[in-house]
């Protein structure tokens, strides 16, 4: 039988994961947006880690560049890759430690933190719906499709969005990319 | 692996064609190895559109990602871009009825009494329902597809006020679907209200055909001959044809004579449009079965969309822009490739720096030529206001002459006096459409001249559309979201005007002078005619209209010009942001090649070398295709 996979499961499994904890991320980092890619023909996630820093002000909270990427096999949840950016050649001119935004960003500002939170987990929602039907499990509509583009297109740090670009083209294009809007009625 | 993922391309593809596939194909779907996000060419034929996808699939490799995801837009806006076609008339003449009959329902509301209030347009989508938008083209009402939904907007219910916005029908239908065709309902024109007319006319500028609806009880009055004339043929609407309906209430004996009547008349005015009874009907003979019922219409907009004029336009168009596009990968390559060829890091790094610099100011150039172009939109803007200002003093004059010498005051007045006025607008249109037009078209070369000279890259303004669909709409530079996508549709790029252009009428009717001339509420009141009024002399009445002349000529043409005005801005914005697109393509193929020389690793030259090869063989292509275009294009100019 297949089991279902959740996002939101595979998180919080991911903290009491040996591998995980030896990769010894330092405190304060979360886990972004994660990232789908195929890899021989493998559905995996990959979990970008980047820590934020309040300053007392709303909206004020400090963004820094998206760091560690942790990979993971579906539906297995094994992990089978950990990168640190900081020794990727193209990042090389990236100051890990120099901020590159802001939380909450324009798009989200307009939300409170319920109408935050229900977004989010639509989005969460949209991500297992994509995952699953990958993996031959339920479907995946293109107004599903339509919509996590959406969701992600508003939730995402902008100021991420050229890291998400050159981790991962495809994912980039496909979902966070605001250039490509031809698609219409 | 025990899992291997459903569709290992699925990242790889983008979102395009939503409507195209259905849910259960959806995102895993086996039957979608080939392209599934591709749109049937349409409007391109399949060489061309292997071209484009060579070329795509080329910037890919080279990374000019941004660049190939510019071409696929064109791509998908060459072969999305609609078809549109008007149904125009006179009142009750069935125009209704026969979009009713058309998709084999009835969903717009049909009577006896003049019906159809508002623009209607009606497209596919698998979503039923009405969309309501203002005169500011903003969505302001979603409503059910049912007949209850029509009570506010029927002529009966509009007690007189007019209602500027248009309606949007969605529908369900296999025939638009497949062609890409919308169609436009109309409000009768004609004589009965001059202020509708004149947005059928507008309307009819964003049109690609028309369909000329004319009953059998009344068949090809004048006014409809300079219905046709006027707003039709002048306006060089490339696909013209005309239904008689109503035949049934006539007897059958008298039916062909009526359709030879038409045929005839059409032919004695020099009109050459094809002419077809939609609905199968009686005859008492059979010359006619071979234009008689709606398949044979359906075949004649079949003909339409595949006509090779119109595919060669849009083929010339993406061309064009594809090649634009190319040669700025390539320049930006043979930069890339002259920086990695630098062995020296300190020299590399100065030539980069300087590199930027230059981009920098590059920014700045293209923002000033904006603004200069801004500035000689507002001198054109001058020049055709101080030329309407003599041509209204001529006008009154000449009028005033003529109320001097004329001996029924009231008739001249009344009847004599709109036409007369209709007549000098006209002729005044005509004046001072050419006028812009010269004066655009050297706005237009010079700056495409110093973009050129600037940037030496292709900006081709030759056939590109100066003229845009959205000039017929209510033109509101800020739109609602909401209307997006509508509009970018609706604009699509163009190519519908570029239709308009290569006729050679593209500016003359985007100025839309003719269409307010012809069209303006001329039957000004005869509240002039008080008691008091006739209670003077002849010489005193002659005084006060040769006052009232001097009062509303001005008027008249003051209002016209401000029409004119706004849509003269509209060019010119357009142009601008052309040039804009340009200016865009051009920086993110200079940032790019700055961004790559910095992960740039040993071997790579070879590797753009090799790219450039392949680049400029594309470029050959493309340019082989588009003279062939050329040739076609002007074969069938000389037939
Ligand atoms: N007998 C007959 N009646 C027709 C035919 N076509 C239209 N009618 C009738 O003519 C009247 C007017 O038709 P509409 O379709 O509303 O005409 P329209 O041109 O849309 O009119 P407006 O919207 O007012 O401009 C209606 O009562 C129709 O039923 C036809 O071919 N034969
Ligand atoms: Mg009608």
């Amino acid at each position: 039988m297949v089991r279902t996979v959740s996002i939101e499961r595979i998180k919080k499994n991911l903290k009491t994961n040996g591998f995980f904890l030896n990769c010894k991320i330092p405190i304060g980092y979360t886990a972004g947006f994660p990232i789908l890619q195929v890899r021989n023909e493998s559905l995996c996630i990959l979990f970008p880690y980047l820590k934020y820093q309040t300053t007392g002000e709303i909206d004020r909270t400090l963004v820094f560049p998206v760091r560690y990427g942790i990979l993971m096999e579906l539906p297995t949840e094994k992990i089978i890759g950990f990168e640190d950016y900081e020794y990727r050649e193209i990042f090389k001119n990236i100051d890990f430690n120099k901020p590159v935004g802001f939380f909450r960003h324009d798009a989200v500002k307009k939300y409170n933190r319920e109408q935050y939170k229900t977004l989010y987990d639509e989005l969460m929602k949209e991500y297992d719906k994509v995952i699953n039907a990958l993996l031959g499990n339920g479907n995946y509509s293109f107004d599903d499709e339509r919509r996590m583009r959406e969701l992600l297109q508003i939730l995402i740090e902008p100021s991420l969005l050229s890291v998400y670009q050159a981790i991962d083209m495809d994912f980039y294009y496909k979902y966070l990319s605001k250039g490509d809007e031809s698609y219409g009625i | 692996m025990a899992y291997k993922v459903k569709d290992p391309e699925f990242f790889k593809k983008r979102l395009k064609e939503a409507d195209q596939t259905t849910e259960e194909e959806g995102a895993s779907g086996e039957k979608e190895k080939t392209t599934p996000f591709r749109a049937k060419p349409l409007n391109i034929s399949t060489a061309v559109d292997s071209v484009l996808t060579d070329t795509i699939k080329l910037l890919y490799e080279v990374e000019y990602a941004k660049m190939a995801e510019e071409i696929e837009k064109l791509r998908e806006n060459a072969v999305r871009e609609r078809f549109t076609i008007a149904v125009v008339g006179e009142f009750s003449r069935g125009k209704t009825t026969f979009l009713n009959q058309l998709f084999e329902r009835e969903f717009l509301p049909v009577s006896n009494l003049p019906t159809t209030a508002v623009l209607t347009r009606i497209r596919h989508d698998s979503d039923e329902k009405i969309e309501v938008f203002d005169e500011k083209n903003k969505k302001n009402q979603e409503r059910e597809l049912s007949m209850e939904s029509w009570e506010d907007l029927t002529v009966q219910n509009f007690g007189g006020e007019d209602f500027d916005g248009e309606v949007l029908v969605k529908i369900h239908s296999e025939l638009l679907l497949h062609s890409n065709l919308e169609f436009i309902d109309t409000p009768g024109a004609g004589d009965l209200d001059e202020t509708r007319a004149k947005g059928i006319g507008d309307v009819l500028l964003g049109c690609d055909g028309a369909v000329i609806v004319i009953s059998a009880t009344s068949p090809l009055s004048l006014s409809e001959k300079l219905f046709i004339e006027e707003r039709l043929i002048a306006r060089k609407l490339p696909f013209l044809l005309l239904i008689i309906t109503k035949l049934d209430m006539i007897p059958p004996e008298e039916r062909a004579g009526v359709v030879q009547y038409v045929v005839n008349k059409l032919k004695q005015w020099k009109l050459d449009i094809p002419v077809y009874i939609p609905y199968d009907i009686e005859w008492s003979e059979t010359t006619y079965d071979n234009i008689t019922g709606m398949d044979k219409v359906k075949g004649e907009f079949a003909r339409w969309i595949a006509n090779p004029l119109r595919m060669a336009l849009h083929e010339t168009w993406v061309m064009e822009k594809t090649l634009d596009i190319v040669n700025h990968v390539s320049s930006s390559l043979t930069e890339r490739k002259l920086l990695a060829e630098e062995r020296d890091q300190a020299k590399q790094e100065a030539l980069i720096s300087e590199k930027k610099q230059k981009l920098a100011r590059a920014q700045l150039v293209w923002g000033d030529l904006r603004i200069q172009m801004q500035r000689k939109c507002t001198e054109c803007c001058k020049l055709l206001l101080s030329q309407a200002d003599v041509y209204a003093a001529a006008i009154t004059e000449r009028l005033q002459y003529e109320v001097s010498h004329a001996n029924h005051l009231e008739k001249w007045w009344t009847e004599d006096f709109p036409y007369r006025v209709k007549i000098e607008l006209t002729n005044m249109a005509v004046g001072i459409n050419s006028a812009a037009l010269s004066q655009i078209e050297n706005d237009a070369r010079w700056y495409r001249a110093k973009i050129k000279q600037t940037f030496q890259s292709y900006i081709l303004y030759q056939r590109q559309a100066i003229v845009d669909k959205t000039l017929f709409g209510n033109f509101d530079p800020g739109r609602d979201i909401e209307f997006e996508n509508l509009d970018r549709q609706r604009t699509a790029f163009k190519i519908g005007s570029a239709v308009l252009s290569i006729s050679g009428c593209a500016l003359f009717s985007a100025l839309g002078f003719l269409p307010i001339a012809a069209t303006m509420g001329v039957g000004t009141g005869a509240a002039i005619f008080s008691e008091k009024f006739f209670g003077r002399k002849i010489e005193a009445q002659r005084e006060e209209l040769k006052k009232e002349i001097a009062r509303c000529v001005p008027l008249f043409i003051r209002n016209s010009m401000e029409e004119s005005e706004r849509r003269l801005e509209a060019v010119y914005r357009n142009m601008i942001d052309e040039a804009h697109k340009s200016e865009q393509a051009w920086l993110n193929a200079q940032q790019a090649s700055i961004d790559n020389i910095c992960i740039q690793k040993d071997g790579q030259n070879a590797k753009i070398q090799e790219f450039l090869a392949k680049l400029q063989w594309q470029t050959d292509t493309i340019q082989s295709l588009l003279i062939q275009e050329d040739k076609d294009e002007s074969e069938s100019y000389h037939e």
